[in-house]
């Protein structure tokens, strides 16, 4: 499955996380400066194959509209990127003979696989035949669009593979990979039953990710300052301690991928305000307890405020889409 | 931008390339090499 953009019923906007919105948005900005032409791919068929928003292909059409003015609002702007829409290549009927022939030369199994999500303890009743197509059309994307390089947070590592193993089988170009990691829920590293991959690491990372259906472990990309401050205040921060801890991640993945430098503003006493221009050196810092965890969480609200005031600015200036957006929430 | 430079801006902040070996014979040998994310536009 791609990753998904949520929308969660509230009075404020609540639809687009940072761990989709900046850590992604900061990555394709990476490629971009790299030289890569980049395709940002709005997954319409695929939303719809998966019965998001009711399968309703309009709503999917406007949530994907909005998730391109988000991006471009964090700097993943049109003159950057191509945006490209699945509707616009699955017109092609090379398309779906590629579709085809991956299903062909893959087992219902390892296409069942590449499917981390949907749980494999489902009955064969309530399992559609459509989501197999899923992970075959995933590949076919990569093929269709001459891809060299595929992209995407470490949840969708499977369906890259398959795309990987049979390129080998039928031919094709096999696709460099890039994964990302899945930013934490602010409460903390969750254990589960919930087998998503045979790795136990990552399988506590897929299970722990910021997830909408837990409006406070996450940070919406339009949080309000005053929002944002509480969530963090509220955090889990275990003092000195590195694994597990959801806000030294937002610093590493989210300031830092954005920003030189992190301010901390230590009262006087402790050493006063500091600016670090690494994340390792706040890492050093905060496990030698130089660092409070109070002090890192406020240091870590006011750079991502900053960070994404330019999409608090960008819906103020335009708010059609986002009423809209809001309006297929209520109806949901 | 040196090779290394844009190496380096590739796999930063990554969980995993795949692989770095094919990453770098890419941006040595294409001049504009082609990359996409697929985002799902979902509800819940």
């Amino acid at each position: 499955m791609f990753w998904t953009v949520s929308c969660a019923p509230s009075h404020s906007p609540r639809i687009m996380h940072i761990g989709m919105g900046l850590v992604c948005a900061s990555k394709i900005k990476d490629m971009t400066k790299a030289g890569f032409e980049f395709i940002v791919f709005l997954a319409d068929w695929h939303s719809w194959i998966n019965n998001k928003l009711g399968g309703d292909m309009e709503k999917i059409r406007v949530c994907g509209e909005y998730i391109k003015q988000c991006f471009t609002a964090l700097g993943v702007t049109p003159d950057n990127v191509q945006y490209l829409w699945a509707s616009d290549i699955t017109k092609d009927r090379e398309y779906w003979e590629k579709v085809i022939r991956i299903a062909k030369s893959a087992s219902l199994q390892r296409v069942w696989r590449a499917l981390p999500i949907m749980g494999r303890e489902m009955s064969m009743t309530d399992m559609e035949t459509a989501w197999v197509y899923y992970p075959c059309m995933q590949a076919a994307d990569i093929f269709h669009m001459r891809l060299d390089v595929a992209c995407a947070g470490m949840d969708q590592r499977k369906a890259h593979m398959l795309a990987r193993d049979v390129a080998e089988k039928l031919g094709w170009k096999k696709p460099a990979c890039v994964h990302t990691h899945l930013l934490m829920g602010l409460q903390g590293p969750e254990t589960t039953e919930k087998e998503f991959d045979e790795n136990a690491d990552l399988n506590i990372q897929i299970s722990s990710k910021m997830s909408k259906s837990i409006p406070k472990s996450c940070i919406f990309v339009h949080d309000t300052p005053s929002e944002i401050k509480t969530k963090i205040k509220e955090a889990y921060c275990p003092p000195k301690q590195v694994k597990g801890n959801p806000v030294l991640e937002l610093a590493k993945y989210v300031i830092f991928a954005e920003r030189e430098s992190l301010e901390i503003s230590r009262p006087a006493k402790y050493g006063g305000p500091e600016s670090f221009e690494s994340y390792e050196d706040v890492e050093k810092a905060y496990i030698e307890g130089k660092i409070h965890p109070l002090d890192l969480k406020n240091g870590v609200t006011e750079a991502l405020i900053e960070i994404l005031d330019p999409v608090r600015q960008h819906f103020h200036k335009h708010p059609q889409l986002l009423e809209k957006m809001m309006e297929i929430e209520v109806t949901r | 931008m040196d090779l290394e430079q844009r190496i380096s801006l590739v796999t930063r902040n990554t969980e995993e390339v795949i692989t770095p070996e094919e990453i770098c014979l890419l941006l040595e040998t294409k001049t504009k090499p082609r990359a996409y994310w697929g985002f799902e536009c979902s509800g819940q």
